[in-house]
């Protein structure tokens, strides 16, 4: 503890009123504006997809908005802080091609069977057990992940006020529910997309200055005097990186099956391309998030590593500060209002993101079906925002659970691990192979995410390599699984999958004439910008 | 812009309200950056010389505050001469 203390004694934090007024400033917009549109929201379609009627540009920018959580913001910071420069392969691997599939491949599926979430389309695919047991574990996976962001918005909080953890998390409840009672979450596009600029232009120039201070790159990688932390490929022939995994899983643990996992599946995120207002907007979308993403490699990594310059010490100690810290040492006060207020809207927009994902799991994929099946779209509407009080009250606990682990993104490449990758292989067999049937997808994704928690539990190791192999052995396991079984039941008639599976389905050509917006040259610039990134950091 | 029209009307789906989101969220945006640009530079004018450790030797807030303003600007120009509004403009004058 007294580490810690020595730690934090040399970045203080000189808040004034004038931070305060900037935050407040934001609260005020992001409470207005959902005030506003609570009026305007008069069905449930319009609550949960904005009424499919947004150009590209915003649901690109709401995409990758509702990506970028405490996990991209904090928890990248925190690895970099951690493992160096490697933590870059989660925006670059780990995100680019996944976000170029899901564009060319799953959004015209979903765009065409019009399913509200991942539950929906695994029920018509496979069957009812299949669904149920996902929805389940996808409310689980949302509560877990939402504590993330209230675990880390109340850091912040225990910076800037100097409160104590709980009472900290406490606040932070307090907030996040307020924002959701006063219609936050209708405005959740909205605030995605404030949320992107906020956090640019947080991040931006805490980059910048801090570059300037430390002696541009060369500079930062003398005063950290980590050579390998300045690479994101090399020695991992073997294990002796930061990362401490082989190339193979970084590659086909991370960069396939996690990250294809997440981008494929997690219909928070997909459901933003949803709300685009045609099929080649919605193709778009993906694609227009994935420039800056490509950015956010950068954004997200350095200032974790340029704090390690100040305090050398911070990846063992507590990386989780990282990026709050590197802004409290290089921020006036009123900077650092606009810079703690970047971080806040991601904490915000993330947990409404996962909160909005908790209510409509729960309220179309298990109450309705489950619980009350003929109610009025009123009815509904209600239930979901009774889930959405007690999805934030349920949050308070899982926060704590992130005190376990030695970082964010420890902890949720954990949670990715169990949850996203068996259900990538389900997803995948069930879109590109009509012979997997319904219980040999139930029985897979079933033996996959048992699979990823009994090898956690019984190495309880929280390591990003240890997470990129587990998601790739529940990944295959599920795949074989789905296959044996399918392979004894009976296959679906054709006539049923028609619309789900790739070849029995009538795909509507996107008709889009600026060659500058057509999928595939997005897609190709996007990669060859990757590809030239890795080899400049190799 | 007319065969952008044509393919708009081809495949819209059944309008809701949320059809002026996106001129909403572009003023809504741009209007928040242009208040933290705004108070960065007044700050920056006020109260120059503010200490931190990582003092870089100028003034952070007033030349953060500047970028602030102009992208505040830039977006505040960019939804204000999207063709979306445009044409909005047009439909508005023709009925």
């Amino acid at each position: 503890m007294t580490g810690l203390a020595l730690l934090q004694s040399k970045v203080q934090v000189n808040d004034t009123w004038l931070d305060y007024f900037i935050i407040a400033v934001y609260f005020v917009f992001v409470l207005g504006i959902g005030a506003v549109l609570r009026t305007k929201m008069q069905t449930s379609e319009d609550y949960f997809l904005s009424g499919r009627s947004l150009p590209s540009w915003i649901t690109g920018l709401a995409f990758l908005g509702a990506n970028l959580g405490a996990l991209e913001i904090m928890g990248m910071g925190a690895g970099a802080a951690q493992y160096g420069i490697m933590q870059s392969h989660y925006y670059w691997i780990g995100a680019i091609p996944a976000m170029v599939f899901v564009a060319l491949f799953m959004i015209p599926f979903y765009y065409a069977s019009r399913v509200h979430s991942v539950p929906g389309f695994l029920k018509l695919r496979y069957n009812e057990a299949t669904r149920g047991f996902n929805a389940i574990l996808f409310a689980i996976f949302m509560l877990l992940l939402s504590g993330i962001n209230m675990y880390a918005m109340a850091l912040v909080f225990q910076l800037l006020l100097g409160w104590s953890l709980t009472a900290s998390i406490f606040l932070s409840a307090g907030i996040v529910l307020g924002y959701v009672v006063l219609g936050g979450l209708s405005s959740s596009i909205y605030n995605e997309v404030l949320q992107f600029f906020l956090i640019t232009l947080g991040l931006v120039p805490l980059v910048v200055f801090g570059l300037i201070d430390v002696g541009g790159l060369s500079g930062l990688k003398e005063s950290i005097g980590k050579p390998e932390f300045f690479h994101v490929w090399a020695n991992t022939g073997s294990t002796d990186n930061p990362f401490a995994v082989q190339w193979f899983y970084i590659v086909f643990g991370l960069g396939l099956v996690q990250s294809f996992g997440y981008w494929c599946t997690d219909f928070l995120v997909v459901q933003r391309a949803l709300a685009a207002e045609d099929l080649a907007a919605s193709q778009r979308t993906p694609l227009i998030a994935a420039f800056p993403k490509l950015m956010y490699g950068v954004l997200a990594i350095f200032p974790g590593l340029i704090i390690l310059s100040i305090l050398p010490n911070l990846g063992a100690n507590d990386p989780n500060n990282a990026v709050p810290y590197a802004m409290a040492y290089y921020f006036p006060t009123g900077m650092l209002g606009v810079g703690l207020t970047a971080l806040l809207a991601a904490f915000m927009s993330g947990m409404a993101g996962n909160v909005t994902a908790f209510n409509t799991v729960w309220t179309y994929d298990i109450y309705k079906p489950y619980i009350n099946r003929d109610a009025t779209d009123r009815h509904y509407l209600n239930v979901g925002r009774i889930a959405t009080v007690a999805g934030v009250a349920l949050s308070v606990l899982t926060a704590y659970l992130v005190l376990g682990f030695a970082s964010i993104i420890d902890y949720v490449q954990v949670l990715h691990g169990i949850f996203l990758a068996p259900l990538f292989g389900t997803f995948l067999l069930g879109m590109f192979w009509r012979r997997s049937t319904g219980w040999g997808g139930f029985f897979g994704l079933v033996a996959g995410t048992v699979t990823g928690l009994t090898m956690y539990l019984i190495s309880l190791d929280s390591g990003l390599g240890a997470s990129m192999a587990r998601a790739f052995w529940a990944w295959i396991v599920c795949l074989a699984v789905t296959i044996a079984v399918s392979l004894l039941t009976q296959p679906k008639p054709d006539s049923e999958l028609r619309g789900l599976v790739w070849g029995l389905t009538e795909q509507k050509e996107a008709k889009e004439k600026a060659w500058y917006k057509k999928p595939w040259v997005l897609a190709v610039t996007v990669l060859a910008i990757t590809v030239a990134l890795n080899i400049y950091f190799w | 812009m007319t065969e952008q029209r044509e393919y708009l009307e081809e495949e819209r789906v059944p309008e809701h309200s949320g059809t002026n989101h996106s001129m909403a969220i572009g003023f809504y945006i741009s209007a928040l950056v242009l208040i933290f640009g705004i108070t960065l530079v007044l700050a920056g004018m006020l109260t120059p010389g503010q200490q931190t450790e990582g003092d870089l030797g100028f003034n952070v807030n007033l030349w953060w505050g500047l970028v602030m303003v102009v992208s505040g600007c830039v977006i505040l120009g960019m939804t204000l001469a999207s063709p979306r509004r445009r044409a909005a403009r047009q439909a508005g004058n023709r009925s």
